[in-house]
Order: structure tokens, then C-alpha cells, then sequence
């Protein structure tokens, strides 16, 4: 006799005051409850790279932040951008950092509206993987472009253009090879443990 | 019973196989808590990757780390506990799987020397990155399974500090602190060999050229200060002032052509000031010596001291407690054949750390081109006294007196050497020009007054008098103004002075004041004007 079993782990939906939908993120034994210059760096770069691959990726965020329970944290539109704008590369740096509460809450967010496209980011992680096999180039696929134009044109209206990291991205090639890793990343967000494999990922190297 | 678990994915299927611990109660019979078998299909691949459980906790291990790896970019140095199964990162897109697999020895190896051990074969298995997220979500499945191996968990930790290799090579992290620390030690070692700063020596803060004290001159001990004339020749004549200082200095100076003197009383008031500050701002130390050091000092027309010349033996002996040594500027070959002008001076060091600096031969126009070379007084003061009288003139203010800054006070006798007295000339003073002959009459007035005027004042009020002088700078009568007694005038040399039997027709009339502090006042009657 033979079971065979295929489980996929629900978020919790229950909003309570301390949202449930992030006590699946581990807690990081920091010096202090801030996260660092790197972790903030990438959470606003993958959620860039959301809004980069559909249309309405900033609504879907602000709606999946609401579903998650997570307004405690996240109260609304204008409070994601500041904390978004912790990312030290922005342009407009928002001083007070992120809260390891504030940081679980947009991976949450990130990884949950990443499962909603786990289809869109496997065919455009496909698309770039034949089209490197085939030597063609990457506009050949209308979709993979179309992505990678809108995340070059978030990229370099949000980033302060006089910083060293920065600088580096001033070459559309540089630009559009992280654009496809965050890709690739996004592609490990949507997976069962994706939300805490990404969130564990941002202190690598700072604990 | 025997479970079997499948997690199937389009890249990859996982299948575990195995029994349900008996032990358990019957709502967990359905966990399959020991695994006897792993198998791992992935896609491109015939054979799965099979083991049991060391090998699932290997690929388990390395797939989970490899995964966080690719996520944040990080390297890590520590290597898993087994490598049964590795990872390694191709190029963006594509990943190696290397898996040890041990085979069972093969019945036709084995011989005699070969011992019967289990070959080792490396497998290796290329990946996409879907075809590898797909193997992570398995596992992920697997672990996220409640009914399977309930007390595996995934082991997701973020990397310390310590396990992560640094991105950057040393030699470049090292670069900036190293730098910072080399501009520091050079900026330290810059600041330590700076030196000290150096001390000023309090000065009498009177101490202007002007203001020279010409105590010692009272103290009784003192032999007259007037001078000897050992320089007379030289001294009327402005073309060789050379010579003196070439016969006693074997320099270089004996090889020089003769130089110019400089004999403008503007000009030497200006290098006189020049070397006073110059001299005195070297002077920083105290000194050791009890007699006053004179020197005969030539210097050019911007104060560089060309050449000195100790006048007594204290000053040879004490030469290294004066800064004339460092201040002494050497020309270079050049220089020597311009044939700058030069003038001579008098610098007197005295133990009281005072500095008096005035020309050698006194200022011209004062009606006292007299020398006043007196090697052994150690306090001669009538060439300061001249220098004084020649600044304050020209100050022109109505009543000030001549020399009025300069205090006499007597001097211990115990400091003052015994010296042998120079023979003063009583031969007055040549007449000076007609252009400021008040200024130059006053001013020989003083001088031979002065001059005379050893003993210490015991009077208590100012002794005036008034006095007849010729143009020619004698004084022809004096009688005394103030109330005084009759006793100062015992004291005071002014009726010694008196030549009544000059035949002078024009006599202008002075004031001079003796006053109890030792000042000497000599000023004309109705005025400078």
C-alpha cells in the first residue's frame, strides 16, 4: 500500500494582533532590532522586480498586505514607500530603517505575490535560460524584454544615480543581469519554504 | 507497515520509502518516521539519485545551502559535514550536482591483492536553475509534510559572520585601514620632529632701544663710562671700518675689499631697531654669566649680522650664551664682492637679561661721532644713552625729556666687577650741524652730564636747573631754579662742568632736572620749537 502525498503549507489567514503570517520567519538574533544595509537593499529590489513583471504589481502588494493581516505593520500605501525607501541606493532615503517586524512583513508580501506568479517567473526564467542556450539575443522574447525594460526604468527613477552601487548599473547590460537574477530569486521565493528561505537569506554574513 | 511518500514536480520527483514506527499510536501510523530508501528523479536523468538516510541528509544539506547561496550571493567557507553530495555553480543558469556513490564491489575485481572494498563513483548531474528549484521545492515538500519524518527539519540558518567568505581579497579590504594608518604614523612622526616651541625669555616689556637702563652707570663702583678714543682714526674716517674687526677676527673678512660705511642716523636707528628684535628674540635663555657681555657687531643694511667681536673677556668667554653664533648670516661668495654697506654696533648682554644695542661709533648729527670703545666697562651706557636721547628728540614732543624713560638705579656692587677706569676726555663734543641743533645740543648736554653723574641721587625732590649752553655745546653757566640746598650741588657735576670763560656770543638757555629716581632731564628752556 503506497500513499502518495503532495502537501503545500496555507498561510494563515486568522488576523491577530500579532500577525500570524510572519511567525514563519524565524526571528534573526541581531545586535539590534534593525535590519542591515544589505537585507533592506534587497527587499525593496525584489519588490521592484514584482512591480516590474506585472502592471499592477504596487496595488497587488498594498491588496496581499491587507489579505496577510498585515496592516498592523504595514498601514498603507504611502507607509510601504517609506519603508521601502530604507534602501539606502534610493533616492529619497528614509532615514529611521526597517524593523525586523517591518522587513518580515514585505518578504511575507513579496514571497505571497510571487506565488500568485509563479507561472509568469517560470516561463521568463525558461525563456532566458533557452535563450542563452540558442546564443540569441534577449529582446528576441516580447515578454522577458517588456520585463526587463520596466525594471530599468523603476531602477533608474528610484536610484539615487550618484552612489557608488549605483553607478554600476549605468550600463543597461549590468542593469538587466540583475534583473534576471532577481528573477531567479523570485523563482526560489514562490516555492513552499520560499518566504523564509529568502528572509533568511538577507542576514547571511551579518550575524 | 511500509509507507512510501512522492513529491513530484515537472523537473524533479522525490520518493521516499519507508516504515511507520510501530510504537507510535494510531493516529501517527501514518508517519513515515524511518526511512529505509531515497530516491531522487530528476529530469534528463535514467537513473535516480538513490541512498538512505545519510545520503538524504547530504543532498538535503548541500541542496539547502547551495539554495540560500544563490539567493543572497554569499560564498560559504565551511564545507557540510559530508560531501556525499556537492554542489558547484556552472554559469547563471546552470548548476552541478557531484554525488559519491558507492557501488558494491563488483564480483570480477576482486583478487587475491585487491581487498574487497566498495569503489567510489563521482556522478555528476547537470541542472538548470528551474530543473534545480524544482529539487529544492521537493525537499522543501518534504520537509513542510507533517507525516513524514516528523523530526527532520529543515536546517535554514543564516551564515555568521564567520562562515562567509569575504567577497572582497584581503589585500584590498586591507588597503584603506593601512592607508589610514600610514598617514597617521607619517603625520605623527612629522609632528613629534617638529620642535618645541621656544620659550621667550620674559623681557622688560620697556625694552625698546629707547628704553635701556643706564643704572649701572650710578653705581659708584663703576668706573667713568666715557670713552677711548682706540678707534678715533678709524672712526673719522667712513671708508675703512673694516680693518679693526679684519685685525682681530682671522676670517674671511682679512681677504675682503673695503666696504662702505653706513653713517645715516635714519638708517642706523633702523638697523639698530632691526638687530635689537632680532637679538632679542633669540635671546632665550638665561643668563649664567655675571658680567655684562659686549660685543662689536657689524651688520648690513637689512639687519643680517655679518661679523661680531667679543670687547671684553666675559663676552669671549661667554660668547655661546648669546645667540650672535646662530644669527650670524654668512654671505655667500657673491654677496662678499658687493661690498654691501655695513654698519658697526655695540651689543651689550647683561646678566639682568637686558640687551642694549646701539651704533658703535653713536648716531651722527648728535654731535658725537666719539668712539665708544671702552672693552672693560661692563656697563658703559653712553652710547645707549645717545641712542635714547636720539629717539626721544625725534619724537619732538615739547616736554619730553631726553632719555626720560630710562630709570637709573643703583647696582649691586657685589655684580658690578672691578674694572679698570678708562680715562674719560673732558674734550666736549664736536659741534653739530645747524639742522636740528637744538635736538644735538641737548643731546651733547646730556650726554656729558650723564657722563658725570655717578653718585646716587639722595635727594628727594627734582633738582632744576637752568643753564647757558654755546652752540659749540659747552655750557657756559648753570644755576639752579628749584628749592634745593646747596648740598645737591655737591653732588651734581653740573658746576664742573661750567667753562665761564668761553667767549661764546649766542647762548640758547636749557633746563636741566636731576631727578631723586636717577633720571636726567635736559631739554631747552623756551621749548623744542
Amino acid at each position: 500500500m503506497s500513499v502518495s502525498v503532495s502537501a503545500r503549507s496555507p498561510q494563515s489567514e486568522v488576523t491577530t494582533p500579532v500577525p500570524t503570517a510572519l511567525d514563519q520567519l524565524p526571528d534573526i538574533p541581531l545586535k539590534v532590532d534593525l535590519c542591515p544595509k544589505r537585507a533592506r537593499q534587497q527587499l525593496d529590489f525584489i519588490l521592484l522586480a514584482l512591480e516590474a513583471l506585472d502592471l499592477g504589481g504596487s496595488e497587488a502588494l498594498l491588496k496581499v498586505g491587507k489579505e496577510l493581516g498585515l496592516q498592523p505593520v504595514i498601514r498603507n500605501r504611502v507607509y510601504l514607500w517609506r519603508l521601502r525607501c530604507s534602501n539606502p541606493l534610493r533616492r529619497y532615503t528614509h532615514r529611521p530603517g526597517l524593523s525586523l517586524t517591518e522587513g518580515k512583513a514585505m518578504a511575507a508580501i513579496a514571497c505571497y505575490v510571487a506565488r500568485r506568479l509563479t507561472a509568469q517567473i517560470r516561463q521568463l526564467v525558461l525563456a532566458h535560460q533557452q535563450l542563452q542556450e540558442k546564443e540569441l539575443p534577449l529582446e528576441s522574447h516580447f515578454r522577458l524584454a517588456d520585463y526587463l525594460e520596466r525594471f530599468r526604468a523603476h531602477f533608474r527613477a528610484r536610484m539615487n544615480p550618484k552612489r557608488a552601487s549605483v553607478l554600476v548599473y549605468q550600463d543597461d547590460e549590468k542593469l538587466n543581469q540583475l534583473a534576471l537574477a532577481l528573477l531567479q530569486h523570485l523563482l526560489f521565493c514562490t516555492g513552499t519554504a520560499g518566504a523564509q528561505r529568502f528572509w533568511i537569506s538577507l542576514f547571511d554574513g551579518e550575524v | 507497515m511500509q509507507l512510501q511518500r512522492r513529491y513530484s514536480l515537472p523537473n524533479c520527483t522525490l520518493i521516499l520509502q519507508g516504515l511507520t514506527d510501530t510504537s507510535d499510536s494510531v493516529e501517527l501510523s501514518q508517519t513515515l518516521s524511518i526511512l529505509m530508501n531515497a530516491e531522487c528523479y530528476l529530469a534528463g536523468e535514467e537513473q535516480p539519485l538513490s541512498g538512505g538516510r545519510q545520503f538524504l541528509a547530504s543532498l538535503v544539506e548541500a541542496v539547502s545551502h547551495y539554495a540560500q547561496a544563490l539567493l543572497s550571493n554569499i560564498q560559504r567557507t565551511k564545507l557540510p559535514s559530508q560531501d556525499l553530495v556537492r554542489l558547484k555553480r556552472l554559469d547563471f543558469d546552470h548548476h552541478q550536482l557531484v554525488v559519491k556513490v558507492e557501488e558494491p564491489p563488483s564480483p570480477n575485481n576482486q583478487t587475491k591483492t585487491q581487498p574487497a572494498s566498495s569503489e567510489s563513483k563521482t556522478r555528476l548531474v547537470s541542472l538548470t536553475t528551474v530543473q534545480f528549484f524544482d529539487l529544492v521545492e521537493a525537499i522543501d515538500q518534504m520537509f513542510a509534510d507533517p507525516l513524514t519524518l516528523p523530526n527532520f527539519l529543515l536546517p535554514l540558518s543564516p551564515l555568521s559572520k564567520q562562515e562567509v567568505v569575504q567577497q572582497e581579497p584581503l589585500p584590498q579590504r586591507v588597503a584603506s585601514p593601512a592607508l589610514g594608518l600610514a598617514g597617521l604614523a607619517i603625520a605623527t612622526a612629522a609632528l613629534v620632529s617638529m620642535p618645541l616651541p621656544e620659550l621667550r625669555r620674559p623681557t622688560n616689556p620697556a625694552a625698546p632701544i629707547s628704553a635701556e637702563s643706564v643704572g649701572d652707570s650710578v653705581d659708584p663702583t663703576q668706573p667713568d663710562t666715557s670713552t677711548s678714543d682706540a678707534s678715533t682714526p678709524d672712526a673719522s674716517t667712513p671708508e675703512t671700518p673694516t680693518d679693526p674687526i679684519a685685525s682681530e677676527q682671522p676670517d674671511f673678512r682679512n681677504d675682503l675689499p673695503p666696504v662702505p660705511e653706513i653713517t645715516d642716523r635714519q638708517q642706523l636707528l633702523q638697523i639698530s631697531t632691526q638687530l635689537y628684535d632680532e637679538i632679542n628674540r633669540a635671546w632665550i635663555n638665561v643668563p649664567i654669566f655675571d658680567d655684562s657681555l659686549i660685543y662689536r657687531v657689524s651688520a648690513t643694511q637689512d639687519g643680517a649680522i655679518i661679523g661680531y667681536r667679543g670687547e671684553n673677556d666675559a663676552a669671549d668667554s661667554f660668547v655661546d650664551e648669546t645667540p650672535l653664533p646662530e644669527l650670524l648670516y654668512s654671505p655667500t661668495s657673491t654677496a662678499i664682492n658687493q661690498a654691501e654697506p655695513i654698519a658697526q654696533f655695540r651689543v651689550t648682554f647683561k646678566p639682568d637679561s637686558i640687551l642694549e644695542v646701539s651704533p658703535w661709533y653713536g648716531y651722527p648729527e648728535a654731535g658725537q661721532p666719539e668712539p665708544q670703545t671702552a672693552p672693560d666697562t661692563s656697563s658703559s651706557d653712553t652710547s645707549p644713552d645717545t641712542s635714547s636721547v636720539d629717539n626721544s628728540s625725534n619724537s619732538a614732543t615739547p616736554n619730553s625729556a631726553v632719555g626720560s624713560a630710562t630709570e637709573r638705579f643703583p647696582e649691586p656692587t657685589d655684580a658690578a666687577p672691578e674694572v679698570p677706569s678708562v680715562p674719560t676726555p673732558d674734550t666736549p663734543a664736536i659741534a653739530a650741524d645747524g639742522s636740528d641743533s637744538l635736538a644735538g645740543l641737548a643731546a651733547s648736554i646730556y650726554t656729558e652730564i650723564d657722563r658725570r653723574w655717578q653718585t646716587v641721587p639722595d635727594f628727594e625732590d627734582d633738582i632744576v636747573y637752568r643753564i647757558q649752553v654755546d652752540p659749540a655745546g659747552t655750557i657756559l653757566a648753570a644755576e639752579q631754579v628749584s628749592p634745593g640746598s646747596a648740598q645737591a650741588d655737591r653732588e651734581l657735576p653740573l658746576l664742573s662742568l661750567v667753562q665761564a670763560d668761553s667767549t661764546a656770543t649766542e647762548s640758547k638757555p636749557f633746563r636741566v632736572v636731576f631727578k631723586p629716581s636717577g633720571v636726567l632731564e635736559v631739554s631747552p628752556w623756551d621749548g623744542w620749537e
